[in-house]
């Protein structure tokens, strides 16, 4: 768990270093309105990031996967990942603030899929691609090392505490939730909500919006015990990922030996990934009665996914008000209206008034914003009618395991689960043969679902390694 | 008993200091980290009040100021004040900043130790035959999973129902219904241009259609009584002071009026003389315009207002400029900035096709560069042209004529008279003739623009010129008597000149040559206006004169309001509409316009 931890000093050093040379966002204030013959100075953008830079980052983002997959799956070293996080939280995020992110990247690509004036940069889409790439052969080697959110995540988690089951299930469509509701705010051209709600960032660059920075340290705090809360619970690249490596050609293994069935890792797993051997043959009443809830599930997939669909329709008349032009034309309505005007410092004010539109040209394009948001809306509840019927579904599957195993689709390749294996350890020559017994193992059987075919829903735990 | 895991790998010398010195240190460490965010919370919370745009004190001593404008003492004081406060300000946002670090540190070494003494206290459960770990049952744990899920997605639904329903947006979701909502209440379309003709039966801005105080109707009345109400059809209160004329199109007349505090826009019923709506300047960003030091003779509003028959067109001494439709709904408002005027920003607007000028002459020499000329596109107001103009501040309102085969777009300020194509904004022609102060309008009659420099000449030019025609255009030049604040009228073949002090003159528009003079004993600032062969002059106690449009002087008649007026007059259909001091008068043959 923290083994790796307390060997970091030297790195530490690095961060604080490193941290200190990053850059501090000057607060934003008005010039003085009182007029005293004193010259406001010219505004002055940042330098943009040299294309050499932006390559650099991608290079070293591609290295940093490969080394990631290296160390997880070959090396099978916490400590090397504990480094390689230190280096990536340092890099990517207090260097860089965070920015570009792979997890960002989901709203170009969603923008330019939708909208063909925008042009996606290449180094954007290699940082979406990238990873996922990477996790269709070795799992989410991204999230064990690479990503500085997960990193800082996994670095600060002293004492893990393990969440019920149930919990952990309904959670879990939270990111599937919050990858829907991106994709919709991007590809709409209305906000890049998944940058704006992000909660790392702002502690990343020590500076940002009040709200998200208490966000972020309430999930710092929240992750000293529970394992990755952001990862786990809200990330929509993680939701990505999770569906990526569910069908990785490589993946994490707590022992390439026999596993002797002894549930250490399930203890040293503090993100409840651990899948436990089911060879138990299934009741023929029980077999029949999930057959039947499986039929009946299926036969309501069309219900729920269209009432999920009603009811992000209505959402999307509210979401719609994110988008610049219906919060513009709105404002144009107040102002054209006798309602009470509203406050007019507000950024939105701003833009309004130098947007230097009338009604007749604003509000026709916010009625064609209004109708991508309707569309947009009933996909965006679809797809989540989807994702909740579909793991509903998964739950009637029944998988044959014989070992101890990490779900490839939630596993984060953290490398905590090896060193707690005897078998690992006897491996290395740490420990004798002879202090571990060998387990009363039953016969593996071959993978059997009970109903339907093997299962790659997204989301859906119990799938064995092949 | 079974060995532990510590028996498997044992542990150094060095792991053991390490986990004797983590538990003080993580005890430290987190009380240090709690104490720093604490800290920082708490000068969060401080931070708005010490905002210096929030600030009480600096806040009171500018309204002092407003008060007193010219308090130089005062000034001195709000500018220490304004210091202060904003280096209190940033000196509570360098603090935050430090905290920040500070946090960082302590919670990095919090984290690093606090896992050092979970690691080391953690009890490791030795590997057991998993017989006696109990063997896992099929489906266990999948109802309460499946509840959950469902149940998750259940909240976040109804979560997704609230949001809808708690906000919702009034613009519409379908064509149809945003055509409804542009049609309005009345369901009436906004009217397209309206044609020349319309333009020219209405009095759409300051002087009428042709900016020349000419009426097109000749049936006005001769003689009215203030206080006995005879000839008066109607007689409302001004919500608001101003020097700016009447307008009139159809059945609206629009008036502009404004303090400190508010300027707006007031429409009245031309039949009853009822106040339809009155419509304030929209709050700036950043909330409220700086407010310019100006004489009580200007005001805010001196500038008339204008229309296109579609909208109504407002500039304040502010510089705030709107656009506000016939049913009194703000269509877009801009700042132009509070521009340096000694007298107070005084020119009118006026609007050419489907674009607004705006005059916009500044500073207080030529050299200033300060001086501008907008036109925005009456619709959006949308930028259409801006030229720089090589002037200094005027108070006169830019006139277009018809001339040498093309439109121009005339305007006038020391000391340059300068043409421009009105749709591009190009420079045409111009003439170096003008003086300081420059406020009377031009009139053009016989080819001749008749340009006025206040106490120093009247000026004919030839408008068919390119280029700097200062020495070539000049027709004639007159020097006897010349207005500085009533324009000239002219029915073609005379030119009519109105003195402050009340000298009435008439000169001869192709030769430049006096015919009479005629001393009024008034003091006029109002334009005359010209009806059929009647010129009307109001003078600023209210009293009119009515004289024969002719080659002698020839008084018709005389009336008398009983309030003072300075604004021109404006007439449409045989009434004449005229701003005195404190109301609105509708002037006409009752028979004829009974509300």
């Amino acid at each position: 768990m923290a083994a790796g931890c307390h060997r970091v000093g030297g790195w530490l050093a690095l961060l604080l270093w490193l941290v200190l040379f990053t850059a501090q966002a000057e607060p934003r204030f008005p010039p003085p309105d009182f007029q005293s013959g004193y010259e406001i100075p010219p505004l002055e953008h940042p330098a943009v990031r040299a294309l050499w830079q932006q390559y650099l980052d991608v290079g070293l983002l591609i290295a940093a996967l490969g080394l990631a997959s290296y160390l997880v799956l070959k090396r099978r070293s916490r400590k090397a990942v504990v480094g390689l996080s230190l280096f990536s939280l340092v890099y990517f995020g207090f260097y860089r603030e965070g920015c570009i992110c792979a997890i960002g990247s989901i709203q170009n690509v969603a923008l330019a899929l939708f909208d063909a004036s925008y042009q996606l940069p290449l180094i954007t889409l290699l940082f979406f691609v990238a990873p996922l790439v990477t996790a269709l052969f070795f799992g989410r080697s991204f999230c064990a090392a690479v990503c500085p959110h997960g990193a800082l995540q996994d670095l600060v988690l002293v004492k893990p505490v393990s969440l019920p089951r149930w919990l952990e299930q309904g959670l879990g469509i939270l990111p599937f939730v919050y990858l829907g509701a991106g994709v919709l705010f991007a590809a709409t051209g209305s906000a890049f909500v998944i940058c704006r709600l992000d909660p790392f960032v702002p502690l990343f660059r020590l500076s940002g919006s009040y709200t998200m920075m208490l966000v972020g340290i309430a999930l710092v705090l929240v992750g000293l015990f529970i394992g990755r809360p952001y990862c786990r619970f809200f990330c929509p690249y993680g939701a990505l990922l999770r569906m990526a490596s569910s069908v990785s050609r490589w993946f994490v293994r707590v022992t390439p030996d026999t596993c002797t069935q002894c549930r250490l890792c399930e203890n040293a797993c503090p993100y409840g990934v651990i899948r436990v051997p089911t060879t138990t043959p299934v009741p023929p009443a029980e077999r029949g009665h999930e057959r039947r809830r499986f039929l009946r599930l299926g036969l309501a997939l069309p219900l729920i996914v269209g009432l999920a669909a009603w009811v992000g329709v209505q959402f999307g008349g509210a979401a719609s008000r994110l988008n610049p032009k219906v919060s513009l034309a709105e404002l144009q309505l107040v102002q054209q209206s006798d309602l009470p005007r509203t406050n007019l410092t507000t950024v939105e004010a701003l833009a309004l008034s130098r947007a230097n539109q009338s009604a007749t040209t604003l509000l026709p394009e916010a009625v064609g914003v209004r109708r991508d948001f309707r569309l947009g809306g009933a996909l965006f509840g679809g797809w989540v009618g989807l994702v909740v019927g579909l793991r509903l579904l998964g739950f009637s599957f029944w998988r044959r395991q014989t070992d101890y195993e990490p779900d490839r689709g939630g596993c984060f390749g953290c490398a905590r689960c090896f060193r707690s294996c005897p078998q690992e350890l006897v491996r290395l020559g740490l420990a004798s043969a002879v202090q571990f017994p060998p387990a009363n193992i039953p016969s593996p059987g071959p993978a059997r679902p009970l109903a339907g075919a093997g299962s790659t829903l997204p989301g859906t735990s119990g799938g064995s390694p092949p | 008993m079974n060995p532990t895991r510590a028996s498997v790998v044992p542990s150094s010398p060095r792991h053991r200091v390490l986990a004797d010195l983590a538990l003080p240190v993580a005890v430290i460490s987190g009380f240090f980290t709690v104490c720093v965010g604490v800290l920082l919370l708490i000068n969060h919370g401080r931070v708005p009040s010490q905002d210096p745009l929030k600030s009480s004190v600096l806040l009171a001593a500018k309204e002092r100021l407003h008060a007193d404008p010219r308090n130089e003492a005062l000034k001195q004081e709000i500018r220490a004040l304004d210091l202060q406060v904003r280096t209190q300000f940033f000196r509570h946002l360098d603090g935050n900043s430090w905290g920040a670090w500070m946090l960082l540190a302590g919670g990095v070494l919090f984290v690093v130790s606090a896992g050092k003494v979970f690691a080391d206290r953690e009890k490791r459960p030795f590997p057991e035959p998993a017989a006696a770990l109990g063997i896992p049952v099929p489906f266990a744990g999948a109802a309460a999973a499946r509840w959950a899920v469902a149940g998750t997605a259940t909240i976040l639904g109804f979560v997704l129902l609230l949001v809808a329903l708690a906000s919702r947006t009034p613009v519409p979701e379908s064509p149809a219904a945003l055509e409804r909502l542009l049609a309005g209440p009345g369901g009436e379309i906004a009217p397209a241009l309206p044609s020349r003709e319309e333009f020219l039966r209405n009095w759409p801005h300051f002087r009428g259609p042709t900016s020349d105080g000419v009426c097109a109707t000749t049936n006005l009345p001769s003689t009215w009584n203030g206080e006995t109400g005879e000839g008066v059809l109607w007689k409302s209160p001004v919500p608001a002071p101003g020097f700016n004329s009447p307008v009139v199109w159809g059945d609206r007349v629009f008036l502009s009026g404004g303090t400190e505090a508010v300027r707006e826009v007031f429409c009245f019923d031309a039949g009853s003389g009822a106040l339809l709506w009155r419509r304030p300047v929209p709050t700036p960003p950043g909330g409220s315009v700086r407010k310019p030091e100006i004489p009580e003779g200007t005001g805010y509003a001196a500038s008339t207002v204008a229309t296109d028959g579609r909208r109504v067109y407002a500039i304040f001494a502010t510089g705030e400029l709107m656009a506000v439709d016939y049913s009194g709904r703000i269509v877009w408002s801009k700042e132009l900035g509070v521009p340096e005027n000694l007298y107070g920003h005084a020119s009118s607007l006026i609007t050419w096709q489907d674009t607004l000028v705006v005059q916009f002459d500044q500073g207080h020499t030529p050299e200033d560069g300060k001086s501008r000329l907008f036109a925005f596109a009456s619709d959006t107001g949308r930028p259409v042209w801006e030229q720089k103009r090589p002037v200094g501040p005027s108070w006169v309102t830019p006139v277009v004529i018809e001339a040498a085969g093309r439109t121009q777009l005339i305007t006038l300020a020391e000391p340059w008279v300068i043409a421009y194509d009105p749709a591009q904004g190009s420079e045409l022609w111009r003439a170096q003739c003008l003086g300081a102060d420059v406020a009377p309008l031009p009139v053009f009659a016989k080819g001749l623009l008749v340009v006025l420099s206040p106490n120093k000449h009247v000026v004919a030019l030839r408008a068919d010129g390119q280029g700097d025609v200062t020495e070539t255009h000049r027709a004639w030049r007159y020097r006897d008597y010349v207005p500085d604040i009533a324009s000239p009228v002219t029915n073609g073949e005379l030119l009519f000149l109105l003195t402050t002090d009340g000298t009435l003159v008439c000169v001869d528009v192709e030769k430049g040559t006096g015919l009479w003079e005629q001393a009024l004993e008034m003091e006029f600032n109002a334009s005359p206006v010209l009806a059929g062969d009647r010129l009307y002059l109001i003078s600023t106690e209210g009293k009119a004169v009515l004289v024969a449009a002719e080659r002698a002087f020839r008084e018709l008649g005389r009336a008398e309001l009983g309030e003072g007026v300075w604004a021109s007059p404006a007439c449409l259909d045989g009434r004449l509409f005229i701003r005195a001091k404190d109301h609105l008068y509708c002037l006409g043959a009752p028979s004829d316009h009974a509300p």
